[in-house]
């Protein structure tokens, strides 16, 4: 190598370590948070605002955002936890709540509660949400309830009425047979096969008198309600109301993916704060109803719960910082008009009051969908135990081999539930 | 049968019209089947996202730029932040692969020294390991040094070398280039460093070009190292920003991701034609004789 | 030890050269991999969560796997038929299309260019979407059928077909051994063909003597390179399936299953020794391969 290549290598490299280093760095005075979440576009917008107000009126803080789809953000979060790099504030879901709050990820928030967090007005049932073993690790920063959301266009050319808060499990499968002979809409069925997810299980279980899981962390159904629902299942299946296994298939994992976005089903199994998210695959208007119920005078099922959490990372080098940004995103009132109900119906009293005069369509269908619910939404069900995503796993699975056919559902009942069992056994 | 010609000697083929115009037919043919796809991505890339969903048509219905508008600046950083980011990564990531793995693979390919063999296999058995069982550890490791949230921990391992695939790549056609080329070289009195510099680098033009076509590819491509390793939007790649762009949980901008995976695709296609003439030279047109 | 003062420092002089050239690497191995890998050999005979510390469970890991796991031999089912079928239709594609492009034809680099296309595409998030419009019961390729009265199903969401989607993905993106075979077929020195077009050698003759055995290492590199890979396979099935490995575990690749395992139900420790079997299993192939190397690869030496 020549004299002039090695210095012409030196100074590349002197100048590109300049580039890699200078990050990290150079704010060491002042207070950096780091905070994260998932999401799309217009949550990434209207975070950036409220955080944009929140550097204003907090000179020296100066905060980090990491933000990403749902499914990437889980790996990652997951790694930093590990590493103890965990982002000062995140996002947090109820699927993975009990799963890092009980093995020390997440902060304890109640020595906060009163002081620099001002939770008082918010629904002590959805604050509870947020707790793991008696102590609060997260605060809601929304609230949804499940809902089907259905294009109502597509019912109406049908000439089928579509289902409402009255319809019974029996009429919906009669109903949703019907639109798929009647509609015009090449390949479109009634509804998607809501059989595989386990809120709708959760909701018919629960106009049962039934629970997913016992106090203790146990199943509280058996084998028996298993066959049942996938029995129920198969029949509307065979009567044409949802369609077969290999087309179902085709709309697994996340909203975008589903029938409803394909147009291959006009009814899909959601939450009511995923309203927005639905709507943007169709040009027709789609409107939210509950589940269907096992009796026209029967319970609801349904309940009001946290959309989802902000939470504190346990090895936060700023908690009163992080906590303060959390009380700033949850109470502030530019910061929560900023947000709107882009996470959910706020959980505060005070903001949802604060927001209702200037929220828009969506908004307003989505809080009146909730407002509405009245006795259908009961109490909250037990906390999920560790474990419980292995056991959704295994019950789509399940579902998948009675929709193939390559089960029936007496027997892919029976081996679901030793499976699950196996699981909290282990867990 | 077919063989190798040099681009400078007429083929036979030109020579045969008939047999000329059967293989472009099949090559066209193929060539569609190839691009189909493609094409139907830059169809969608100018759909809205209703009709992405429901219409396998080549030809948008609607007309759109939206994807490309609202995906270039949609997010808090725009996108040529991502591809300037992921420029950086690759290029950098090319210049170590270069010199760290054409070492190594000189010694493996062309030296006799104790231990070869054993530490051969170990370089196989580096590949063989799933990554995301030392993803943690690792993550562990870059972070005590405080390199997470920089590129380091996606540019350093290149220069150590860390990608077995290029050494074994280099390895094999280093052996195929004649030893008489080594032994001459030797007799001449270089020394090993002379030998790799100045007969073994200028006979293996087509491996390095492979190379470092590959590792822009590959660089450019990977989005789990990115995901993990830059957590600032303002660090990340192009291959994570398409990402970001998709929520399964609420609302994503699939024209943005189809706009914005085209407009991905220029830069690799530019360094791919770019680096493609330096894959057509070698022994066979180099004259060397053995 | 044994060797005489002379003889170390001779053999010291021999392999001082090397280690040089090594250093990089040796470096990279010590300081960057052997860490990592030694830990996620440890984290294997441990139960460990990610977030608390790993408690020791001794070999119950391995135990499960060989025992009570039914997604193991799921996974490895479908990792299997996806290694035979998957490698070498892609290698067979790979060399055939690099024999004809190698003929000095008119157009040559734009030919070049669009075959490489899908490859540069990668496993973008794009593939996902792309992928359904081709292959769903309504999609594209069975709009091409159906003028031949073929019926097909939904490839990518039944069962049975589902895996093979996949395969065709990977097939697809067969640029990375097509350009490899390429610049191998550049590097057999033209006047080897010359002196055989003297003795009057045909075609198929110069194929068959000089084109292949020239070839054979870039051959088994290949080979060895994509089954490797196909082994470890995980983003198209994880990009195509969401993550699911679904329908009916058809597409749950032994690496998606891993990832499942470690970041989706926190079983880090299973995850692992997973992982370990896998090079146990991907290392005993590579060995009958490299074993069998000497009868039918040729070096220049």
């Amino acid at each position: 190598m020549t004299r002039m290549d090695r210095r012409t290598l030196l100074v590349g490299g002197a100048a590109t370590a300049a580039y890699l280093g200078l990050s990290g760095f150079s704010r060491a005075e002042d207070t950096l948070m780091r905070m994260a979440w998932w999401g799309g576009q217009s949550r990434a917008e209207r975070t950036l605002q409220a955080l944009a107000i929140y550097a204003q009126q907090h000179p020296g803080h100066t905060v980090d955002t990491e933000y990403l789809g749902w499914d990437d953000y889980w790996p990652r979060i997951a790694t930093q936890s590990a590493g103890g790099n965990a982002p000062d504030v995140l996002q947090m879901d109820i699927e993975y709540l009990a799963e890092y709050a009980s093995r020390g990820v997440l902060l304890d928030l109640d020595s906060y509660v009163g002081s620099a967090l001002s939770v008082g007005d918010f629904d002590p049932a959805v604050l509870d949400n947020g707790k793991v073993g008696g102590k609060l690790y997260a605060v809601a920063n929304g609230v949804n309830a499940v809902a089907i959301a259905y294009n109502s266009v597509a019912y109406e050319e049908a000439g089928v009425a579509p289902p409402d808060a009255s319809t019974t499990w029996e009429q919906f499968a009669q109903l949703t047979a019907e639109f798929s002979r009647k509609t015009k809409r090449q390949g479109m069925f009634g509804t998607a096969d809501g059989s595989a997810a386990q809120p709708v299980l959760e909701t018919w279980l629960r106009q049962r008198g039934k629970e997913l899981y016992t106090p203790q962390g146990k199943l509280a159904y058996d084998a028996g309600d298993i066959t049942e629902w996938f029995q129920m299942w198969a029949d509307m299946r065979a009567a044409g109301s949802i369609p077969p296994g290999d087309i179902e298939a085709l709309g697994q994992g996340s909203i975008d993916n589903s029938l409803f976005a394909q147009s291959r089903a006009a009814v899909a199994w959601a939450n009511s704060n995923e309203y927005v998210a639905y709507q943007s695959f169709t040009p027709d208007p789609v409107r939210l109803s509950p589940y269907p119920r096992v009796g026209a005078d029967g319970k609801g099922g349904l309940y009001v719960k946290p959309s989802q959490f902000f939470a504190v990372s346990a090895r936060s080098r700023n908690p009163e910082a992080a906590v303060v940004l959390l009380n700033f995103l949850l109470t502030d009132p530019a910061a929560t008009t900023a947000l709107g109900s882009e996470r959910g119906i706020p959980a505060s009293a005070a903001v949802r009051q604060r927001l209702s005069p200037s929220m828009d369509e969506a908004d307003k269908l989505m809080s009146d969908y909730i407002s509405g619910l009245g006795e259908l939404a009961g109490a909250l069900p037990p906390p999920q135990p560790p474990g419980n995503g292995e056991i959704t796993d295994a019950f789509s699975s399940a579902s998948q081999e009675v929709s193939f056919g390559a089960k029936s559902p007496a027997d892919a009942a029976a081996d679901y539930i030793a499976r699950a069992e196996a699981v909290l056994t282990r867990a | 049968m077919l063989e190798p010609t040099s681009p400078e000697r007429p083929a036979r083929a030109t020579r045969r019209p008939l047999a000329s115009l059967i293989v472009h037919a099949l090559l066209i043919a193929t060539s569609f089947a190839m691009l189909y796809p493609l094409l139907w991505m830059l169809a969608a890339s100018f759909k809205p996202q209703e009709e992405i969903f429901s219409s396998t048509s080549l030809i948008p219905q609607q007309f759109t730029l939206d994807g490309y508008v609202s995906g270039w600046s949609g997010l808090s950083v725009d996108f040529g932040r991502f591809f300037l980011n992921s420029l950086t990564i690759s290029l950098l990531s090319i210049a170590g692969n270069l010199i760290a793995c054409s070492l190594a693979a000189f010694a493996f390919a062309r030296l006799q020294f104790p231990g070869r063999k054993p530490l051969f296999a170990i370089l196989l058995l580096t590949m063989m390991l799933p990554y995301h069982v030392t993803l943690i550890p690792q993550y562990v490791m870059f972070f005590n040094l405080g390199w997470v949230n920089t590129l380091l921990p996606l540019i350093v391992p290149k220069f150590l070398a860390v990608d077995a695939f290029f050494i074994f790549m280099m390895v094999q056609f280093f052996r195929g280039i004649p030893h008489e080329i080594q032994e001459a070289a030797i007799i001449d009195g270089c020394n090993p460093l002379q030998v790799y510099w100045y007969a073994i680098l200028p006979l293996s033009t087509p491996v390095l070009a492979t190379a470092a076509i590959f590792t822009f590819i590959f660089t450019w491509d990977d989005f789990f190292g990115p995901l993990i390793y830059l957590s600032d939007v303002r660090k990340y790649t192009v291959s994570l920003g398409l990402r970001t762009f998709v929520d399964g949980t609420g609302i994503s901008n699939w024209g943005a991701v189809f706009a914005m995976s085209c407009l991905a695709l220029v830069p690799v296609l530019l360094l791919f034609l770019f680096f493609q003439r330096f894959l057509i030279q070698g022994i066979a047109t180099t004259g060397i004789k053995r | 030890m044994p060797s005489s003062p002379r003889r170390t420092s001779q053999t010291l002089r021999k392999a001082a050269p090397a280690y040089l050239f090594l250093t990089p690497w040796l470096l990279g191995l010590l300081g960057l991999t052997m860490g990592p890998t030694l830990i996620s050999l440890y984290l294997s005979f441990t139960s460990f969560d990610l977030f608390q510390a790993p408690q020791w469970i001794g070999a119950d890991n391995y135990l499960r796997i060989a025992t009570a796991d039914p997604n193991f031999m799921a996974s490895m089912r479908v990792t299997f038929m996806f290694v035979v079928t998957a490698v070498p239709l892609k290698l067979c594609f790979a060399l055939a299309l690099a024999m004809i492009l190698n003929r000095g034809i008119s157009g040559l680099p734009v030919y070049r260019a669009i075959f490489y296309l899908p490859s540069l595409l990668g496993s973008s998030i794009a593939v996902a979407i792309l992928w359904r419009q081709l292959f769903a019961g309504d999609g594209v390729v069975n709009g091409l059928l159906a003028p031949f009265g073929i019926q097909g199903p939904s490839w990518i969401s039944d069962p049975r077909y589902s895996l093979w989607s996949l395969v065709l993905l990977s097939a697809w993106q067969f640029g990375s051994p097509m350009v490899i075979f390429l610049a191998g077929l550049r590097q057999i020195p033209t006047d080897l063909y010359e002196a055989a077009s003297i003795d009057g050698a045909t075609r198929l003759r110069k194929f068959v003597s000089i084109t292949l055995p020239l070839l054979t290492p870039v051959i088994f590199f290949n080979f060895i390179v994509a089954m490797i890979d196909a082994f470890q396979s995980f983003t198209p099935a994880f990009v195509v399936s969401r993550g699911t490995g679904g329908p009916l575990n058809s597409t749950l690749f032994y690496a998606l299953y891993i990832y499942r395992e470690a970041f989706g139900f926190f079983h880090m420790g299973y995850a692992s020794a997973l992982a370990w079997v896998l090079l146990v299993i991907i290392a005993i192939f590579t060995a009958i391969a490299f074993l069998t190397s000497r009868f039918w690869v040729y070096y220049d030496a």
